[in-house]
């Protein structure tokens, strides 16, 4: 006997980050990394290149010294509506799902690096190296979280291991997701409450408010139209006339 | 098959045949993480791979309390306590840590003792490690020190009572000495604790030296208070100005930064009340009770012109300071780091925290609240380190070999005290050296008995945290996991025990309890006693799994009454120096800045990889030592980025990568603490170089605290370059995300769309 | 035929006599070995001949036929157990989720604690047996040592199966349960998380050694999905 199609509330993930409130302590950083089984990263992959973050600060410096400002800005997968690393992958290893998320399948990864090349915000890490631990440190790893091979692409996920639980855990209770119920391991993690994550199509989160708000803009949109599920709010500085941009 | 044969290596073996995708299923795979371990002293355990969130505490700066996660007996993840009103539900960059600091490769295994000085370490039993140390401590009496970190909570009552009883003392440790700080916050609020700042209802914030966003005594509750400073709901954005030496993360977030000279921050702080006065921004009633703490003269030479010259901030600057303060209120001003590192620390604190009595900031929302003392008579619940001077006599008793056995836990002296003192020399003198740690540093590799000891995942405990929310609070720390075994399940990775509980047991409880379990059932006993507070319980079993599940315990109606002192000599001497800048050797041109790091602390965080592979916010060098000149300054030194340098101080030289830092003052050369360890385990391990061994042994005229702001140096071309492993890409600075500009500002009230609009027309050429 | 051989010895050199059979044969094995290997491959699971398809010899052995099942109990040479009554023995016929506690609540079912095996055979076994002996041994004996079970099933990478949803549907859907001894569950109107094991992990009860029956091939999961109207986006279960 087929069961009917059970009914999925129609979730779409998204983020907002405000930049006028991050400090750039990189809790974030540590905490994604606890949470998601990244590789450790030696001083060598710095040289390559090739260390991971899949949540990273970036900082830009503005101005000259003693007028000179510091910028922070935590970038990770911006989880594009039209994510231009979706459509030259060969083997449909990532995608977008009907919930707003840039999906990477691991199984279906073949690294053929073109996602990382396509990606304009550059948040796809490619795995050069089998992962290693020590013996001792394996007790850490995440048994949610796969540990990623030699080989594939991999990024941020939005936790989808906290995603999923948090849903699974909602339907066995017979109610919805709570506004705040999912958190991932950077927005849990952030002293300042910079990161907020949560449904875009439930027009009361916190999430939605504040991306309506006037602050909010997105990475890149105006020049590449990738539309993120990630949003931004703008720093609040009201000394232009003192600090020369460009 | 032992190995792990993964995906990869088998699609590797499969594509040389053409059956890759149809064998894929067929290797039979042995679970790796399926060894059933049991701890059985946590009955939940009964019951595997289901998750359990434990509230403890890492006994760390600020006190926050954690939650947890374990599954299969292994600790998974650190996150903050949501119900805990120091940190709520937030942690800082170092909390994960902790995880790899329990599962080190490195972790001492078992007790090991030496036959003799210098002979090799070899594995004895706990009972033959007890004894000896018992025999040890009865033999030297009160000629025992025991040296720890700075402790606070239960712990330390324990250590305390531990010496006591033998007659000896009880030491701490901190190499970035803050005994200025309290010393100023005695001097100014007549208060023994730290005050709490209440930044999320202020609106105008200066602060001096102290990095709080990064660092500084609490930062992760700082910073949740930052995060409504900025943008929290129903308040107008708050305004800051930071005056610090060196650009730290929270002279980034600031509003202003004020590139103070080093050492000249007391008298910024003069000026802005001086400017304050003259202009008469705030009533005549608190000009005068400013003015009994700080006298006339003083007062009168801090022009605006004069400060100016002084500290390198312009008039203008200090005027907008003074303007912010005493008219956008509520205002708060606090200060430590390294404005309290200098010869005239204590004034320097001393005068920016006096600013608070002109802007009638104590006890009132936005400012400054006093905190109650310990909730538990003798339990301290200040965590100071001793003063470098002490520091100075102790050694030169243990080099006297006037001191018979020394205790040393978490307080790395070898590596942190300055070279006058030669530690490794006095220690050399002592008898009997007992070490308890995680993994063998420069300090404890000199003793002759060697505990491993528990880290805070594996202990009991209490932490009373530091500064106080304003009203009793208490953190639980209990062990969250079981030992953990090697993978073939036959042998613990590490044999440790607990650090009091040792002492307890050792002392025959004459310590304080039998274990610390009992102390801290005990002291749960004493606050269920009070009848008042977050947890409410029938019984007094039933109030400490409360406790237990909560993290801890805090009374908000217990608010600590915060009233304005009245202001006595807040500074000491009319001719107080408030301006150390002129070097007193021939070519130590530059003025050193040492700084804590933000991933490896003063050095404590240095063994676990996590730590030596976060990014440094502002530069996003990892796993090295930099040093961080200007622009200017390395074209006078003739180097480039990554090019080898010798600093030199009086006391030692160290070599460094030259890292060209945009935000660096032209005197000044900044270095992290943190690398440059000779042990520490392999992630450590001879890994750049430790800038606290350069350190002159200035000290603070009044505290005796080292002035570790305040060594100067000569610096030259090494010969050779290596590139500084960093984070962002290449030597250049990284780049721009959204083409123009770098990141969008806007200003009050504007939006994002106006702002880029803005930028667009002022900016024709985007690149 | 013969004339063909008798000249095929006359003609083929000795060397090529010998080297032949030498070369030929590891060559047939290792083709006997790939085909083996792909057809295992192809079902998922060890072919079941030579004892490959009966799954993994444990430390200790743990005869589910005992502990799960309800059947008389029959010794090596097929005979029934009996007791010093002389009655049979029976299987004790424990549900399931008594041992595998965490089945209903998170995402693996969970391998019970030694101390929960000592808590029974504290009493319960004779003595004299060499497992139980060992078990009481490291179950009481202070916290060295762990029991090292091998798995049984196990997914391939990056799968990640929650247990407790489809423990949870099968029990309100009877309907889709398969393999499950009990012909008509399919319309039952109550059922126990322990009768839904059956669609994946086959008839445990009856396994004396357990061994994976379903090949637990990404096609079955999907089919289930689909039939039973479950999310078949990647992520639902690849993360």
């Amino acid at each position: 006997m087929v069961q009917p199609a059970q009914q999925i509330a129609a979730h779409h993930w998204g983020m907002t980050v405000d930049v006028d409130r991050c400090t750039g302590c990189q809790a974030c950083v540590v905490a994604c990394q606890a949470e998601n089984n990244l590789p450790i990263n030696l001083e060598e992959h710095f040289h390559q290149k090739r260390a991971f973050e899949w949540i990273r600060v970036e900082r830009y410096w503005e101005g000259e010294f003693p007028n000179i400002k510091a910028r922070f800005i935590p970038i990770l997968c911006q989880h594009c509506e039209n994510a231009p690393c979706e459509p030259v992958c060969p083997v449909y290893a990532t995608y977008h799902n009907d919930q707003g998320m840039n999906v990477q399948v691991y199984n279906r990864c073949v690294g053929t690096r073109y996602c990382a090349n396509g990606c304009p915000y550059q948040v796809r890490f490619f795995n050069y190296w089998e992962p290693v631990w020590p013996e001792a440190l394996r007790n850490q790893l995440n048994p949610d979280v796969t540990v990623r091979s030699r080989g594939v692409m991999e990024k941020c996920s939005f936790c989808v291991q906290r995603i999923r639980r948090a849903r699974i855990e909602a339907k066995r209770d017979g109610r919805a997701v709570a506004d705040g119920e999912i958190q991932p391991a950077c927005v849990q993690a952030c002293p300042t409450n910079t990161l907020v994550f949560g449904d875009l199509n439930d027009p009361n989160s916190k999430v939605s408010k504040l991306r309506n708000g006037r602050r909010a803009y997105r990475l890149l949109n105006d020049a590449l139209r990738t539309e993120p599920n990630v949003y931004y709010l703008a720093r609040v500085d009201n000394d232009e006339a003192e600090v020369a941009h460009g | 098959m032992t190995k792990r044969f993964t995906r990869r290596q088998f699609v590797t073996i499969a594509g040389a045949s053409t059956t890759g995708a149809v064998v894929f299923a067929a290797c039979n795979i042995p679970e790796e993480e399926f060894v059933v371990q049991s701890p059985s002293s946590l009955p939940e355990d009964l019951v595997r791979s289901a998750d359990t969130w434990y509230a403890t505490t890492l006994a760390s700066e600020g006190g926050d309390s954690v939650l947890v996660r374990v599954n299969e007996g292994r600790a998974k993840k650190v996150a903050g306590n949501p119900d805990f009103p120091i940190n709520r539900g937030k942690q800082n960059v170092r909390a994960e840590y902790i995880l790899q600091s329990m599962y080190h490769p490195d972790r001492i295994a078992t007790p090991m003792a030496r036959r003799t000085r210098g002979a090799p370490l070899r594995p004895i039993s706990w009972d033959a490690a007890e004894a000896q140390l018992k025999a040890w401590v009865a033999e030297s009496g009160d000629r025992t020190t025991i040296v720890t970190n700075p402790m606070r909570g239960h712990a330390a009552w324990v250590v305390g009572n531990f010496a006591r009883n033998a007659g000896g003392k009880h030491m701490a440790f901190d190499p970035l000495d803050q005994t200025n700080l309290y010393a100023a916050i005695k001097r100014v609020f007549g208060q023994d604790r730290l005050p709490e700042f209440d930044i999320e209802n202020a609106h105008t914030i200066l602060s001096i030296g102290a990095d709080w966003l990064g660092t500084w005594v609490s930062p992760t509750r700082f910073s949740v208070k930052y995060g409504e400073f900025r943008q929290g709901e129903g308040r107008t954005r708050g305004t800051l100005f930071h005056a610090e030496s060196r650009m730290s993360i929270t002279a980034a977030a600031a509003d202003r930064w004020l590139p103070v000279r080093p050492g000249t921050e007391g008298e910024l702080a003069l000026g802005i009340a001086h400017e304050i006065i003259e202009k008469k921004l705030v009533p005549q009633a608190r000009i005068a009770a400013f003015e009994a703490g700080v006298p006339k003269a003083v007062l009168d030479a801090r022009t605006l012109a004069n400060v100016a010259r002084t500290t390198g901030v312009s008039a203008d600057r200090i005027h907008e300071v003074a303007e912010a303060l005493a008219k956008h209120g509520p205002s708060l001003v606090f200060g430590g780091g390294s404005a309290g590192a200098h010869t005239n620390g204590t004034n320097n604190l001393s005068a920016i925290y006096a600013l608070n009595i002109l802007l009638g900031s104590v006890g009132v929302k936005g400012g400054v609240w006093f905190n109650p003392p310990s909730p538990f008579a003798g339990v301290p619940a200040a965590s100071s380190g001793a003063p470098f001077i002490e520091w100075e006599r102790e050694l030169a008793r243990w080099r006297a070999g006037s001191v018979g056995t020394v205790i040393i836990r978490d307080a790395n002296l070898v590596y942190g005290l300055p070279r006058s003192t030669d530690p490794a020399g006095a220690l050399a003198n002592v008898e009997h050296v007992v070490a308890f740690a995680t993994v063998l540093d420069e300090t404890t590799e000199l003793a002759d008995l060697i505990l491993p000891e528990n880290t805070a995942l594996e202990d009991w405990g209490t932490d009373i945290p530091e500064p106080g929310p304003g009203y009793p609070a208490v953190a639980l720390q209990q062990p969250v996991v079981g030992p953990a075994y090697t993978r073939d399940g036959t042998a613990k990775l590490s044999d440790a025990r607990g650090f009091a509980d040792t002492l307890l047991k050792v002392s025959g409880g004459a310590a304080g309890g039998a274990t610390m379990r009992d102390v801290v059932n005990s002291a749960a006993g004493g606050l269920y006693g009070k009848g008042s507070g977050s947890v409410k319980a029938p019984s007094a079993s039933l109030f400490m799994q409360g406790l237990l599940a909560r993290g801890g315990w805090w009374d908000v109606s217990a608010r600590q009454s915060t009233s304005a002192p009245a202001l006595r000599a807040v500074v000491k001497d009319a001719a107080a120096d408030f301006s150390q800048t002129e070097p007193a050797v021939e070519g130590e041109t530059l003025h050193l800045l040492p700084f804590a790091s933000q991933s490896l602390g003063d050095g404590r965080h240095a063994a676990e990889p996590w730590a030596q592979a976060t990014p440094d916010p502002l530069t996003s060098a990892v796993w090295t030592t930099w040093a961080e000149v200007s622009r200017e300054t390395a074209k006078k030194l003739d180097v480039r980025q990554g090019d080898r340098i010798m600093v030199r101080s009086q006391l030692g030289e160290i070599e460094a990568l030259v890292y060209i830092h945009p935000a660096a003052a032209p005197d000044t050369i900044s270095i992290p603490v943190g690398q440059g360890h000779t042990r520490m385990g392999r992630y450590a391990q001879g890994r750049g170089s430790n800038v606290l061994a350069i350190l002159v042994d200035k000290k603070d005229a009044e505290t005796g605290a080292l002035a570790w702001a305040a060594t100067r140096v000569k610096v030259w071309k090494a010969g050779g370059a290596r590139k500084i492993p960093m984070f962002e890409g290449g030597a250049e600075e990284a780049r721009a995300v959204e083409p123009g500009f770098p990141i969008l500002t806007v200003r009050d009230g504007e939006s994002a769309e106006d702002a880029k609009h803005r930028f667009e027309a002022g900016h024709k050429v985007l690149h | 035929m013969l004339e063909f051989m008798n000249r095929m010895r006359r003609t083929t050199p000795l060397w090529v006599k010998i080297i032949v059979p030498l070369v030929g044969l590891p060559v047939t094995a290792a083709l006997a070995f790939a085909v083996v290997f792909v057809i295992t491959a192809w079902l998922g699971k060890p072919l079941p001949v030579f004892g490959f398809g009966e799954g993994p010899e444990q430390p200790i052995p743990f005869p589910h036929t005992a502990h799960a099942g309800t059947a008389v109990l029959v010794d090596t040479a097929g005979m029934a157990r009996k007791d010093a009554q002389g009655n049979d023995l029976h299987g004790v016929g424990l549900d399931c989720a008594f041992c595998h506690r965490t089945v209903t609540q998170s995402a693996s079912a969970g391998i019970p604690a030694r101390e929960q095996c000592v808590t029974c055979h504290k009493v319960i076994g004779s003595a004299d047996k060499d497992t139980l002996a060992r078990l009481r041994e490291l179950g009481l004996g202070g916290i060295e040592g762990a029991i090292n079970w091998q798995r049984v099933h196990r997914l391939p990478d990056s799968v990640r199966f929650v247990h407790e949803p489809h423990i949870r549907y099968l029990t309100t859907h009877p309907a889709a349960i398969e393999n499950s001894p009990d012909k008509t569950i399919g319309s039952a109107t109550s059922v126990t998380p322990a009768q839904v094991c059956s669609t994946c992990h086959g008839d445990i009860a009856t396994m004396t050694k357990v061994k994976q029956v379903e090949a637990l091939k990404m096609g079955q999961c999907v089919n289930c999905h689909r039939d039973n109207g479950a999310p078949t986006d990647c992520i639902t279960c690849h993360f």
